[in-house]
């Protein structure tokens, strides 16, 4: 077993990923306790260039596996690291719980034969050295802590959003180190096509500011405010599964237990009666408004900030008093 | 053609969750037990695929003796017979354990195609279709809106972040996930209920599939040390006043106390 904790490093068009960072920031914790290197790997065509946006931040090294390799194909990437591990295998290896580490963090630990813990909200090490973690069940209803055992590597997600991202804070000898990986052919898995999304909004799990419409709004003409409100916040555009199933707006927007689970450090609700369900995809979130008609609507029990009135009222004039405000 | 169908029993979403006395565990009284709503779209892609082709399509589940009735429920949807693999401590299996008995059995029966919902609702763990698929070295695709049969392939499209779509094709055998949006699950009528009392229904033990459940709790690799509630938000404050001053209220409170914006 290695001497050395492994991040999954991912990035996006402004730079490396927030959820990486928040890794590189517990990555950090767990190193110093456990006295060893906090490293990082990074896949793909771009690999050494975006390796390097690594250097701002308190890592050892960087790991780099460039090549033209089929993205979003899962079996190739689960090659690539399982190869990299039979010639380097951390001690813990840790990606953030989005759609793309799901799926590849789990062919990964099945082809070593171990087990991922996902969806964790944090993550420790107990007074005899075991691996630790806490993560919902039941839609987050309930919170367990679960110790790892027999395993010869930790392998987690954790879900972005919930802890805080690494500051910049360069390390002293930051190296990058290309590994030259032969991955196998594959023949079982084709992408044939990737259909972009038309909307331009940041995606509802790791957005920072959602606003969210229920039956209330009545209308799919009428999503056209709640969507008003998000662009002015820079924010995504959410559901209730009462307002999905009314055909007002596409079920990629549904939040809640059998939706999208989300964590912003804004949900605004507006229209929403606030059914335990709903509450389970988003109570997390760090400030939550709603604007509901009804004073006994259960969303009230979990608003920081609450406004009995017409959504109809309310939601466009807070639009344009945010115009005003974030200029 | 044969095709494979893993089921869960889960609470149902309604459940409000209470913990024991002794946070030892949650409390199991009252609670009422449902098929997992995602493995609902797997059981009718399935027999959709099995009606179309006139193959067997055979449903497995892995639980306690309630787990029945989620796999009578799948019987009463049209798949020709069942296997549950009974443990009343089911508690002390890991997941882990649980996808390597599914694959033993999948290797047994020679699954063509195997359908599952995407992840169970009650630990949201979403790791078994690809467990499964690499236990078993077969390709797999996750959280399907659209399936598509092409002979020896099998055409798939699923929404991925940011609301972008793959269109991926896996060759068969393979293993696929499901989620809302691939089909409108059919409720069992009652003529099709009592069909499927006669349908086969064949209980298995740990031990039937090679598997010692003392080992197995020994080997675990997850231990629970802790229940939690989730914190219990602070009462919130309901903003008084005409819509203008509400809204301007509203604003400066997101900015000055709660510093969100």
């Amino acid at each position: 077993m290695g001497n050395e904790i492994l991040i999954y490093a991912e990035f996006d068009e402004k730079g490396v990923k927030k959820s990486t960072l928040e890794l590189v920031k517990k990555g950090a914790e767990l190193a110093q306790k456990l006295n060893c290197e906090l490293n990082a790997i990074a896949i793909g065509s771009d690999a050494s260039q975006k390796a390097g946006m690594l250097s701002k931040y308190k890592l050892n090294k960087v790991y780099v596996v460039e090549g033209n390799f089929e993205t979003h194909n899962v079996l190739v990437y689960t090659d690539i690291l399982v190869k990299f591990f039979d010639q380097n295998m951390p001690k813990i290896f840790l990606g953030s719980a989005n759609f793309w580490c799901k799926d590849l963090f789990a062919c990964v630990a099945a082809k070593l034969d171990c087990d991922v813990l996902t969806e964790c909200l944090d993550l420790w090490l107990s007074d005899d050295g075991a691996f630790c973690a806490r993560r919902p069940m039941y839609a987050g209803k309930l919170l367990i802590d679960i110790k790892s055992k027999n395993s010869k590597i930790q392998i987690a997600l954790v879900r972005p959003n919930v802890l805080d991202p690494a500051k910049e804070e360069a390390g002293a000898n930051f190296q990058i180190i290309k590994k030259d990986i032969n991955v196998s052919g594959n023949n079982k898995l084709k992408i044939l096509e990737i259909i972009p999304s038309k909307s331009t909004r940041p995606d509802l799990t790791e957005a920072q500011f959602i606003v969210s419409g229920g039956r209330g709004v009545g209308a799919a003409e009428n999503f056209k405010i709640i969507e008003e409100l998000a662009d002015v916040l820079k924010g995504a555009v959410g559901a209730s599964r009462a307002a999905v199933d009314a055909g007002f707006i596409d079920q990629s927007a549904q939040i809640g237990q059998t939706g999208k689970v989300v964590n912003p450090i804004l949900y605004i609700a507006c229209g929403i009666s606030g059914a335990i369900q709903h509450l389970a995809g988003m109570r997390t979130s760090k400030i939550i408004v709603a604007v509901n008609k009804d004073p006994d609507a259960p969303i009230f029990q979990v608003t920081d900030y609450g406004i009995v009135a017409d959504l109809f009222i309310i939601v466009p004039l807070l639009t344009s008093r945010l115009k005003e405000v974030l200029k | 053609m044969k095709i494979g169908i893993f089921i869960k029993q889960v609470p149902d979403t309604e459940t409000k969750i209470k913990l024991k006395d002794d946070k030892s565990g949650i409390i199991a009284d009252g609670i009422k037990y449902v098929v997992n709503p995602y493995d609902e779209y797997a059981i009718e892609e399935a027999i959709k695929l099995k009606e179309k082709l006139s193959c067997e399509a055979v449903v497995v589940s892995f639980g306690p003796a309630r787990s029945l009735d989620a796999l009578r429920t799948a019987l009463a949807m049209g798949a020709d017979r069942a296997i549950h693999i009974k443990e009343d401590n089911y508690q002390h299996v890991d997941i882990f354990w649980v996808t390597k008995m599914l694959a033993k059995i999948a290797q047994d029966e020679k699954f063509d195609i195997i359908f599952m919902g995407k992840q169970a609702i009650d630990d949201d763990c979403a790791k078994t279709v690809q467990y499964v698929a690499t236990f078993l070295g077969l390709p797999h695709v996750n959280a399907i809106t659209k399936f598509e049969y092409l002979d020896s392939k099998v055409k798939v499209q699923r929404e991925i972040e940011g609301g972008a779509k793959e269109v991926i094709e896996i060759t068969i055998p393979c293993v696929v996930g499901a989620t809302k949006g691939l089909n409108e699950p059919r409720y069992a009528t009652l003529p099709n209920i009592m069909k499927a009392k006669k349908k086969e229904l064949k209980e298995l033990k740990l031990s039937d599939l090679g598997f010692d459940f003392n080992k197995l709790k020994e080997q675990g690799h997850v231990e629970i040390m802790a229940y939690n509630l989730p914190p219990v938000k602070q009462k919130g404050k309901i903003i008084q006043g005409e819509p203008q001053e509400v809204v301007g209220k509203l604003v400066e409170l997101l900015q000055n106390e709660a510093k969100v914006l």
